[in-house]
């Protein structure tokens, strides 16, 4: 019984997600939403990185959206279904960020058991500490993400937030994917 | 009829000419893992290797040079698995029916080699290794410890621990 209780206290509460061949897992604290899109629902704000930096315009907010895929040099992003693709929204240090994905799974509850790190042979490789450890999932290593630490939003300095009007407060969470 | 002094001393002696007969063939005979990289052909000792085994579920990790094929769980711990054929310098590994992983014993964190095709296990005299040349550039590969001529085929034996110097 209080092995189980410490298994409850402990667990890590991430969502499963996939970009290119690899799966990611990004902790629920970190999240503020996760949506689908269409194209015409996100334009280009001036001064920012074309390729890079769009907002989105549903709910009249805006945020720098970004392609997981391109930031980190996987294969090309895959669209969803009727032209949407799947964003999450999570909170960075500067204001919230949306990260367009490939497919988002399901949420996961991790034990301690289930939490490894990322060996020290693969991390002095990473220029970015990004990947804070692994979950393990069904003999499946998930890579956790620490969003702040993304190739893109803190190395490349591609968004320029003066551009933004939107603040990480003016975010209401919702963690269900309603919109799914 | 043999007394029960005479069958400990007989078992004692049978014992020890077992053993003596085990320390002979390890000294003198060295069983390889056989396998082909590109067009050459590669053994390693079993003795540098902890598990042989099939290939698990690898998650890549974007970021990593392409001999670094991702993480991979194995028997309750994370193995780094690394794709030997770019490592030295060749095009990257096709999976077959026939890969497998190779889990050498490391005092440093557990790894897990990927082998394309995995031939046979081989028994060689440690008398007939030469030394190893590539022949068509005249100079020595550190990996590649030496080489003995099976039949038609020049085998390479590889020193998994100086191979990983290579990252």
């Amino acid at each position: 019984m209080p092995g189980s209780l410490r298994d409850k206290e402990y667990k890590v509460d991430i969502l499963a997600f996939k970009a290119g061949k690899a799966c990611f897992g990004v902790e629920l604290k970190q999240i503020l939403r996760v949506h689908r899109y269409a194209p015409e629902e996100v334009f280009k704000v001036r001064n920012n990185v074309a390729e890079v930096i769009t907002t989105l315009t549903r709910d009249k907010v805006e945020f720098p959206l970004i392609g997981f895929n391109e930031i980190l040099g996987l294969a090309d992003q895959k669209r969803e279904t009727e032209g949407r693709a799947t964003i999450i929204v999570v909170k960075s240090d500067d204001g919230p960020i949306g990260i367009i994905v490939d497919e988002v799974e399901e949420f996961y509850s991790l034990s301690p058991r289930e939490l490894y790190p990322l060996p020290q042979r693969i991390r002095r490789l990473l220029p970015l500490t990004y990947i804070w450890g692994l979950g393990l999932i069904s003999d499946r290593p998930l890579l956790l993400i620490e969003t702040n630490n993304l190739p893109g939003i803190r190395d490349k300095n591609l968004i320029n937030w003066t551009q933004l009007s939107t603040k990480a407060d003016q975010l209401e969470p919702n963690l269900i994917p309603k919109r799914l | 009829m043999l007394l029960e002094e005479e069958k400990e001393v007989l078992m004692e002696m049978g014992r020890r000419q077992r053993e003596e007969s085990d320390q002979d063939q390890s000294d003198d005979t060295l069983s390889l893992l056989t396998f082909c990289l590109g067009k050459e052909w590669y053994g390693v000792p079993l003795s540098q290797l902890r598990e042989i085994t099939k290939i698990p579920t690898i998650t890549p990790v974007p970021g990593t040079p392409d001999y670094i094929l991702g993480v991979a769980h194995h028997s309750g711990e994370i193995l780094s698995v690394i794709d030997i054929k770019p490592l030295i310098g060749l095009d990257k590994t096709t999976f077959t029916e026939k890969s497998r992983l190779l889990i050498p014993r490391t005092d440093d964190e557990p790894v897990g080699l990927v082998i394309e095709t995995v031939q046979d296990i081989v028994e060689i005299m440690h008398e007939k290794i030469e030394p190893y040349f590539l022949q068509s550039e005249g100079k020595q590969k550190g990996y590649v410890t030496g080489q003995i001529q099976i039949g038609e085929v020049l085998l390479g034996i590889l020193d998994l621990e100086k191979l990983l110097l290579l990252e």
